[in-house]
């Protein structure tokens, strides 16, 4: 990459430029290298992801504190799943299609709550899950009700995408495009105005900004990056099911969030490897130590206990998550030979 | 590569060419079920009966000269972590079969990865008209489907109290939907008096509303459509408010646990199940000798699900051994849907499958709670 062309970029982006072929040889590579349960972890990374990305343009940017993430993923999910299933509608329809109509249904939800904060707002959302859940239900021609729905793997200009080497690059591209987009709003007029209306929302009234269009758009925006996550969701599951889509698909969100650093893009991809391979290196950190704590109910409910620690952990020593590690790091390693 | 081709199968051939799963030694088997939260009481249950099953069948020499070994899977009856898990057992641990699948939504969740490997699956605990209508290659299911069972088992109910006046409390999902055609076939076939069908929303706590309307509509017969906590919270309910009318279930709630839960409320309580019960009979052979195997903390976590599991582990291994030493998963699945009144020791009735149908309808057996012996007693 020509200087020239580094110095004209954000410092965030300059930094991250090195490790871009890194990163997109990693992901050429890793189908060929990973084994099926591997690349399924990656798959389920990538779109924890975005999902979380664009739950991150609500919550850590605008400040407004939803548990209605599970809904919209929902929404993206099964849209996804009765175009691509019942009308036979091609993936690049499909895709934004997901994202759009999680945009819309967000306004539905938004309009009524502009008026709400914190806790009050986080139960509205709640509320809303719920009604989307039992809509699902209801709508057993569409969404097969509590059946569930078979999704099929559509075609991209008549490449069958059955592979799931095919669907981890797909998610792979969408994640880029999720944080190119975050980080482009980020750094736009209506980025600061998310930050504004979180940080002093009167005050950003009274500076101009339109607090009602800035927080409609937060929702919005969010909620599109949150539907398409959810599409692809219902790609790589292949098979949908209103149990998929309960509060704790909602918890973990604020939960990778936490850990991750609330309102860094960074640490939301930080958060969310961490969080998804957790209960996996507990399983195997069980394994490994054997014994009792193994036979205790194959070791099951301690994988539970260690996933809620790290929690209660982060939230006790580390409130600023996985990113503020890596940013004092960083500055340790810059002061190092003069602090010793 | 047509000149290597015959050497190629002969170091094949020399060295043993299995299928997935499959060695000289051994056989490996995997599953994926709740072991966690509330699913756990039937999850665990149906480990411990397939562990009872793969113990067993190793003490007498494994199937063939090989033993069996097991995976399992915690899948917190999630759908989505059963996709995770099942994958685990396919690509990582490599196993020949999957014996076991939560519920209903996970095993549609995990279908299209097995059947496009062509993996033989068991569904012992769920029989769900989903399951098997349409069929699907490699699913077998094990027991009586909800909608004849209810059939069976309301004309049972009817021949038992006859001029009753019968309602349903059903779930307003594919299980409910199940118990509500076999109810109302029921009804129809017998020409007998409904006073009506409630149904209600998942996860419901509080059925007051369901029990005072039936008891204000004059039923003498609740068929009580729950899973478990649901028929416990209805059977108590019905006690409280002196509804004196006969309750009914089918099997997923008729667990040592729910006589309990239930109190004394439960007692008279009437059951329809295709599996017996540890404290008689064959069930009570099996857990004599499931002692050698369990330890005292499991043997207090089995029930009705560790017999399925024991039945569907047995029913795979029969299909196995009868693959001789050439094991592949297209051969088990043939045996499978080969099996012919495969005898199960008085636990079930006899197994069969056809190559048109993957459902095994075992017969129904019907019991009574009896709160004095804190036991479901069989009805002749």
């Amino acid at each position: 990459m020509p200087a020239s062309l580094i110095r004209h970029r954000h410092p965030a982006q300059r930094r991250a430029v090195p490790l871009l072929p890194f990163a997109v040889l990693a992901a050429i590579g890793l189908p060929y290298a990973a084994n099926a349960y591997a690349l399924g972890f990656a798959t389920t990374i990538l779109i924890t992801a975005i999902g979380v990305v664009g739950f991150n343009v609500l919550t850590g940017w605008t400040g407004l504190v939803s548990l209605g993430y599970a809904g919209f993923f929902a929404v993206g999910a099964y849209t996804q799943g009765v175009l691509a299933t019942r009308f036979g509608w091609p993936l690049l329809a499909t895709l934004p299609a997901a994202a759009i109509v999680a945009a819309a249904v967000s306004v539905l939800v938004g309009a009524p709550s502009l008026r709400l904060r914190g806790l009050y707002l986080a139960i509205t959302t709640l509320a809303f899950s719920a009604i989307i859940s039992h809509v699902i239900l209801l709508a057993k021609p569409l969404t097969g009700g509590s059946r569930g729905l078979s999704v099929a793997r559509p075609s991209v200009l008549g490449v069958p995408l059955r592979s799931d080497a095919a669907i981890f690059w797909l998610c792979a591209a969408g994640l880029v495009l999720a944080v190119w987009l975050a980080g482009n709003i980020r750094r736009s007029y209506l980025g600061r105005a998310f930050f504004a209306v979180r940080d002093a929302e009167t005050a950003a009234g009274v500076l101009g900004v339109n607090v009602i269009r800035a927080k409609l758009l937060a929702f919005a925006l969010s909620s599109a990056i949150t539907g398409f996550a959810g599409a692809l969701f219902a790609l790589h599951q292949r098979y949908l099911n209103v149990e998929n889509f309960e509060l704790l698909l909602s918890i973990e969100a604020v939960s990778i969030l936490i850990v991750g650093g609330i309102g860094s893009v960074a640490g939301v991809i930080a958060g969310t490897v961490f969080m998804v391979l957790l209960p996996e290196m507990a399983r195997l950190a069980v394994n490994a130590i054997g014994g009792p704590l193994a036979e205790m109910a194959g070791g099951q409910e301690i994988r539970g206990v260690m996933y809620g620690l790290v929690i209660i952990l982060f939230l006790r020593f580390a409130p600023g998550g996985l990113i503020d590690f890596w940013t004092r790091g960083r500055a340790w390693l810059r002061r190092w030979p003069r602090t010793g | 590569m047509r000149r290597f081709l015959p050497a190629v199968l002969a170091v094949a051939l020399a060295t043993g060419a299995h299928a997935q799963g499959v060695t000289d030694t051994e056989i490996k088997i995997g599953g994926s079920t709740a072991l966690t939260g509330p699913g756990a009481l039937v999850g665990i249950a149906h480990d411990l009966g397939e562990k009872i099953a793969t113990a067993e069948i190793n003490a007498a020499g494994g199937i063939n000269g090989r033993k069996v070994v097991r995976v399992f899977e915690d899948d917190g009856y999630v759908p989505a972590r059963t996709v995770t898990s099942v994958r685990k057992l396919l690509d990582v641990d490599k196993v020949l079969a999957i014996t076991a699948s939560s519920g209903t939504a996970s095993t549609l969740a995990a279908l299209p990865m097995m059947e496009e490997q062509g993996v033989p699956a068991l569904q012992t605990a769920a029989p769900n008209t989903v399951m098997f209508s349409p069929m699907h290659k490699t699913l077998f299911v094990v027991g009586r489907a909800y909608g004849p069972g209810t059939t069976d088992f309301v004309k049972f109910l009817a021949a038992r109290k006859p001029g009753a006046k019968f309602l349903a409390i059903v779930q307003d999902d594919d299980y409910g939907d199940d118990v509500q055609s076999g109810y109302e076939k029921a009804i129809g076939d017998l020409k007998l008096t409904t006073v009506g069908v409630l149904r209600y929303k998942r996860g419901q706590k509080d059925f007051a509303a369901e029990v005072l309307k039936a008891k204000q509509l004059g039923a003498t017969v609740i068929v009580s459509g729950g899973i478990i906590a649901e028929n416990v919270t209805i059977a108590k309910e019905a006690r409280r408010v002196g509804l004196e009318a006969e309750i009914a279930m089918l099997w997923s709630g008729r667990l040592p646990q729910t006589i309990d839960l239930m109190g004394e409320a439960g007692n008279g309580i009437i059951a329809a199940d295709y599996v017996g019960d540890f404290d008689e009979g064959p069930g009570k052979a099996l857990f004599e000798k499931a002692r050698a195997y369990l330890t005292p903390e499991e043997l207090t976590k089995l029930n009705r699900y560790s017999l399925t599991g024991y039945v569907g582990a047995r029913l795979l291994f029969d299909a196995i051994g009868r693959c001789g030493r050439e094991v592949t998963r297209a051969c088990v699945v043939a045996k499978l849907e080969t099996t012919s009144n495969l005898d199960m020791a008085g636990l079930t009735s006899p197994i069969s499958f056809t190559p048109d149908s993957r459902i095994s309808d075992l017969k129904l057996r019907y019991t009574i709670l009896d709160w004095s012996k804190k036991a479901w007693v069989p009805i002749n």
